[in-house]
């Protein structure tokens, strides 16, 4: 009963872009197919074809070598196709239950819902998978780990005999990840065709095993798991050998002037926080989600109320009660969610440049110089490498990486003089060689003098890129760690540990 | 199954606050209304001033349309979508209404078979502009009311059209027991039937799911479209019964009368004190029909303590901000609460694993 899907010359177009150019290959029941490519080569629009949100534009899918064509997502779900969305896709303010079974809701007497079943198959699933979740809840009130199980479990229901999965582990811990590879090993056995997208390497070659890398588009190879390295994924993904990237880079060296000290820094979500960045020095700050990293950020750059201690800039006591007061000190912030909080996504690159400088951009009777704003996008452009035909391009149809780029060069235009970047997971969502690119730039900043603190989930990253390390947990800073003792071990250590001593419960990182 | 008692769920809601508040204020306009407090008898506090039986129809009767409506937008504004022609389209239908009785021969029956058929088109172009043409509900709509308006002027001039069929005529005036309007307690069924659909079955847990995240409606195999068109559909009905029902009482349709009452910004007012989310997905006609009666026995309270009219316009506008700002804290309160136990769960996890 095992069904096959094949994608026969899929190609689509949006204005101005080829997402997807001549894409074929065939994912057969039983089996677990890796999708692979950087951020932008077109994972996420083949899924959505496959799903049936958006139709090809041209070329045709083959369920069981039968042309199948879809109109809409109960179309796809007809033939037996579900996919996992990487955002998740949930009704917030809806049970459990009812999110499961949205759309096929159990018929009882007359008609009308049968809650009772609908509980008790809600139940059954949720135990299939080992997790434990009431099936009334609310689901805006579950944690974000078991929210996307309930994204996983709503295409487990379906019993689809084709399932994609689009990064679906960026938002679970080791243990539902556990959960998940069961299942997907339960779903192989019953001879499902299973498409795996993740960045993930370790999770692409424990599971999967055949891999397709797309890049710009185009179908680049289709290689078995088994036959293969990561480091000749890397390569055909980023189309050349990006080698060592952190040894490559050209450093910059940290100079013994404080030019942001924090004494005791405290908000309704951090205590007590105080360090120092020296300039051209790249700081760490490493813990867990939650920590009170981000709030730490934003009470430094004025966008949070702080309830006490003290914040000195080149020695200067400076207390900002906005985020305008930090960008005229030379404050400048990368957030987190460049989207909600970063971009206006629907206005161009030169406005979105401009946008915290355009106060001092006057000519004339208080009119914007839109000379000077060009000015200043044509240099963010060219000294990022931003890839567009022009600076007036929607920041929305840029990829993430040229997103952030475009971040990086609103705070580091001549007009804004930054002193102290605060950058808070800047290559989240970024692909391997744009993240390079961007690392680069971090040091050739610190380089000419600015002082950066450089907040990332991404161990690795914070390793290799920081010059000191602090850690933060459950919002105080419990260590620091110099470059040569910064390792994962070292740095997790401080980021889990526990001083009422119930350390043994906790997870001992993945060493 | 894991069910919290009716009790604490209902304590919980945002209608119990409010519940209290009415209780609180009923009881102050009973007391004042009918000079207790000048000497009159206690008795007389259930007899005179705010409950005096005259009085209490008409109350009842004022908001016979606005529960009528209530329903329809109640279930449009938990799918996420608005419907602000509501008002244009009851006083365009009963205008219909009342030309057919009052220039044709036909039964009235036959008129309101008709009368039915237009208020369905009223729906069907909504409908349309807003899944075909993709128009955001609210400008569709808000642009559909002012045709409806001037299209009531055009037809008559300005003028009222009388209705002079006793038969329809006498659903305005009937009163069970002597003081319980027929046409209320008509209402109260409408919306018992709504609320009933909306918490059992398929097609009303389809519209708090379109509310609730209409992408994810639609990739788990919904279709919005169609439970928006069912939706306008039914809106558009019962916008024209609850005018037919108020011409009934008034013997007359109007041009103005029913958009100057504005009777959907009541009851979208009332639907929020209620505690429906304005951004879709949650809510129930129940609290909507609580908001309606405050907002209403709040107006009448002010006019049987002898208050001018031109203040009881303010009042109700002051009492809809307060209740606003009620409903803003309680909202925060929430939010935070769930953020709350989002993060718990989180720690909680993270601690066990």
């Amino acid at each position: 009963m095992a069904k096959t899907l094949e994608f026969r010359g899929i190609g689509k177009s949006f204005p101005g872009v080829r997402a997807l150019d001549n894409v074929n290959f065939k994912a057969e029941g039983g089996k677990v197919l890796a999708l692979l490519g950087e951020n932008g080569a077109g994972k996420s629009t083949l899924l959505k074809i496959l799903s049936g949100d958006q139709p090809a534009s041209e070329g045709e899918i083959l369920v069981d070598d039968k042309v199948t064509a879809f109109h809409s997502p109960h179309d796809a779900q007809a033939a037996g196709i579900s996919v996992i969305y990487q955002e998740r896709q949930l009704m917030p303010s809806l049970s459990v239950m009812e999110n499961l079974f949205a759309g096929a809701l159990p018929k009882g007497k007359l008609g009308l819902v049968d809650k009772n079943e609908l509980y008790a198959e809600t139940q059954k699933i949720i135990s299939e998978f080992g997790l434990d979740i009431d099936p009334a809840e609310e689901v805006g009130r579950l944690s974000i780990a078991n929210q996307q199980m309930v994204e996983i479990m709503k295409a487990y229901r379906r019993d689809s005999d084709i399932i994609a999965y689009d990064e679906p582990t960026a938002p679970l811990s080791e243990k539902e990840i556990e959960l998940m590879f069961k299942v997907i090993e339960k779903q192989k056995a019953a001879g499902k065709a299973i498409i795996y997208v993740s960045h993930r390497m370790n999770e692409i070659f424990r599971i999967t095993d055949e891999i397709v890398v797309l890049k710009d588009g185009r179908q680049v190879t289709t290689l078995q798991t088994k036959e293969t390295s990561e480091a000749e994924l890397i390569k055909s993904m980023v189309g050349r050998d990006i080698g060592d990237t952190y040894s490559n880079l050209r450093r910059n060296t940290p100079t013994d002037d404080v030019i942001l000290e924090v004494r005791n820094l405290s908000t309704p979500k951090v205590k007590n926080v105080s360090f120092q960045i020296h300039k051209g020095e790249i700081v760490g700050l490493a813990g867990l989600v939650g920590a009170g990293r981000t709030e730490v950020a934003r009470a430094l750059f004025g966008a949070d109320p702080i309830t006490g201690g003290e914040i000195l800039i080149e020695g200067k006591p400076v207390r900002f009660r906005s985020p305008r007061e930090a960008i005229d000190a030379g404050v400048a912030l990368c957030p987190e969610d460049r989207k909600e909080q970063g971009l206006v996504m629907y206005r161009s690159i030169a406005d979105n440049v401009a946008m915290p400088v355009v106060n001092y951009l006057k000519k004339g009777l208080g009119f914007v110089d839109r000379g000077q704003a060009a000015t200043l996008a044509e240099r963010a452009v060219a000294d990022y490498a931003i890839k567009t035909p022009t600076i007036f391009k929607l920041v929305a149809e840029l990829s993430g990486g040229n997103q952030q780029k475009v971040i990086l060069g609103r705070w580091t235009s001549e007009k804004v003089k930054t002193r102290l970047l605060l950058l808070d997971e800047p290559t989240k969502g970024i692909d391997v060689g744009t993240k390079a690119e961007i690392y680069q730039k971090i040091c050739d900043l610190a380089r000419e003098g600015i002082g950066v603190l450089f907040i990332s989930s991404e161990l690795t990253e914070v390793i290799n890129l920081a010059d000191r390390i602090y850690v933060m947990r459950g919002g105080s800073i419990s260590g620091c760690l110099p470059r040569a003792e910064a390792t994962e071990e070292n740095v997790l250590t401080l980021a889990m540990a526990d001083e009422t001593g119930d350390a043994g419960k906790r997870k001992e990182g993945r060493a | 199954m894991k069910k919290k008692s009716a009790l604490s769920t209902f304590a919980r809601s945002k209608s119990f606050p409010l519940i209290l508040i009415l209780l609180v204020m009923t009881f102050i306009t009973m007391v004042i209304s009918s000079g207790v407090t000048e000497g009159a008898p206690f008795s007389a506090m259930f007899t005179d001033g705010f409950l005096a039986r005259g009085n209490v129809i008409t109350v009842l009767y004022s908001m016979v349309i606005q529960v009528i409506m209530l329903c329809g937008l109640g279930c449009i504004l938990i799918s996420g979508n608005i419907d602000l022609s509501v008002g244009g389209q009851a006083a365009l239908s009963t205008l219909v209404f009342a030309w057919l009785c009052k220039y044709t021969q036909m039964p009235w029956g036959v008129a309101l078979i008709i009368t039915f058929c237009v208020a369905l088109c009223f729906g069907l172009i909504n409908a349309f502009l807003v899944n075909k043409l993709r128009f955001p509900a609210f400008i569709a709509t808000i642009g559909m009311s002012s045709i409806y308006r001037g299209l009531c002027s055009v037809m008559t001039k300005g003028d009222n059209i009388q209705i002079a069929r006793a038969s329809f005529t006498a659903i305005g005036k009937t009163n069970l027991f002597g003081f319980l309007p027929v046409s209320f307690v008509f209402a109260l069924v409408v919306l018992a039937i709504f609320q009933f659909m909306l918490s059992y079955t398929r097609f009303g847990r389809s519209i708090f799911m379109v509310g609730g995240n209409q992408q994810a409606a639609r990739l788990s195999g919904l279709n919005p479209d169609r439970v928006r068109l069912v939706m306008f559909l039914l809106n558009s009905l019962l916008a024209c019964v609850g005018g037919l029902l108020w011409s009934a009482q008034a013997k007359l349709a109007s041009p103005t009368a029913i958009i100057d009452a504005a009777p959907d910004m009541q009851v979208i007012s009332a639907v929020i004190l209620g505690g429906i989310a304005f951004t879709g997905g949650a809510g129930n006609l129940v609290g909507g029909l609580v908001g309606v009666l405050l907002l209403n026995m709040f107006k009448n309270m002010l006019i049987v303590m002898g208050i001018p009219t031109y203040w009881t316009v303010f009042a109700s506008g002051f009492v809809l901000a307060v209740a606003l700002i009620l409903d803003y804290v309680s909202n925060e309160r929430r939010r935070k609460a769930l953020l709350a136990a989002s993060a718990a769960a989180d720690a909680a996890e993270a601690a066990g694993s």
